[in-house]
């Protein structure tokens, strides 16, 4: 309440798909963690050394050791340190990942990653550089043609949409491919949580159900694909994290 | 284990990276396949060539010439030899990326010599040691050593970021 903020806490859980994953975050508007004590505890417990440096990730990834506790007042059940390292141990059971984020005085949010190995979803499925990738359907608003020179020759990269400007992301030149000879592209128009970027494709192919595998752990730290189908001739298609992209076009 | 037995003759797999022969224990193959069609994974090591659909599950392929620092004969056929490694508690499933799958070959785990330090191209941990034959060496593939999942998943932090 001194600090500006209601007297009732807010916890707020939401819930959505990215590319192959579903996530699940939880954000709270408290005090943040104190990583000043987290440090402190580590030190303690010999988790670190006391000249050691460490970046507050390292920290925060120290909250899901087992055993590890900054609560003073610890009870049977409660303040034990065992509660985040059972959710990391499950979550690594079935391939997930969590993550942490805290800043002081505003609040803290926590994101788990499940992936959705069993499911099926309905995907478009587009091609750069004669491989095919899909986006959910969901997350796709509309798809036009575009000829190459409207794109090329403006310095902020945008496209207009329903007379607005929408920021768009080119994959050949994402994932630096080579340039291509065609003197049209695929524009596709995500939106995602009310905000509208583009995707700009070689071609169209269609619409493909796609039964979800995950790309395995060599592929953990690549962050554009989720995961991949296998399609009717036997090829694969690896599914975009629309929600990845999101975030880097919301960060620039 | 496989190698219980000292006096027993264990089966090899013998394929071919670049000009020079390799040996994998058969007990880590799966499978032996054509090298066709691949998929490329942006972004990710220069080690991986890209993912093969292998019985209904995604594999990655490893490309041995890179992986090894061996040049790249034109116009090979290419075998991808699919095997089992071990990381941590988990069983791992890769493909290798070579040239061409020679025999299968036999020998006593006691004629296995030990990798010299000096001498050899790439990081002398990837082998468990040579034998000879035929007038040639084979090298031994420390399977688990050559995919390590940790050195195999890294990614520049450039394209992380960008």
């Amino acid at each position: 309440v001194q600090k500006g903020k209601k007297a009732e806490g807010q916890l707020k859980v939401s819930v959505f798909y990215s590319g192959a994953n579903v996530v699940i975050q939880i954000q709270d508007d408290g005090r943040g963690i104190n990583l000043d004590k987290v440090r402190e505890c580590a030190i303690k417990k010999g988790y670190i050394q006391s000249d050691q440096p460490t970046s507050n990730q390292e920290l925060l990834q120290l909250i899901l050791e087992p055993g590890f506790t900054t609560s003073d007042n610890i009870s049977i059940v409660s303040g034990r340190g065992v509660g985040m390292d059972v959710v990391r141990k499950e979550l690594n059971a079935v391939g997930g990942s969590i993550e942490i984020e805290t800043e002081k005085e505003l609040g803290t949010s926590i994101t788990l990653k499940l992936p959705t190995t069993l499911s099926i979803i309905d995907t478009l499925m587009i091609e750069v550089n004669n491989s095919p990738i899909l986006i959910p359907l969901l997350d796709v608003e509309y798809c036009y043609k575009e000829k190459r020179i409207n794109l090329a020759n403006q310095d902020n990269k945008f496209v207009k949409y329903k007379n607005n400007p929408v920021p768009f992301i080119s994959l050949r030149e994402k994932f630096k491919y080579s340039d291509h000879e065609n003197d049209s592209e695929m524009v596709i128009i995500i939106n995602k949580f009310n905000n509208r970027y583009a995707i700009i494709a070689d071609k169209l192919i269609g619409e493909h159900q796609a039964v979800i595998k995950p790309l395995g752990e060599l592929f953990v730290n690549q962050p554009y694909f989720s995961g991949g189908s296998i399609m009717v001739d036997g090829k694969l298609a690896l599914i975009l994290d629309t929600n990845f992209l999101f975030n880097q076009i919301a960060a620039n | 284990m496989e190698n219980s037995d000292i006096n027993r003759e264990n089966s090899y797999i013998n394929f071919k990276i670049g000009k020079e022969y390799f040996a994998i224990s058969v007990y880590k193959v799966l499978e032996i396949i054509q090298f066709e069609q691949i998929t490329q994974i942006p972004n990710s090591s220069d080690f991986i060539r890209g993912v093969i659909n292998f019985r209904g599950t995604i594999v990655p392929v490893i490309d041995m010439h890179k992986r090894f620092n061996i040049e790249k004969p034109e116009n090979e056929i290419r075998m991808v030899v699919v095997v089992d490694m071990q990381n941590k508690e988990n069983n791992v499933t890769m493909g290798l990326l070579v040239d061409q799958v020679v025999n299968v070959i036999e020998f006593n785990y006691k004629s296995i010599r030990s990798v010299p330090d000096l001498g050899i191209r790439y990081n002398p941990e990837f082998l468990e040691g040579f034998v000879e034959m035929d007038d040639h060496f084979i090298m031994i593939m420390n399977v688990d050593r050559v995919l390590s999942v940790s050195e195999l998943s890294a990614v520049d932090e450039e394209v992380r970021i960008a």
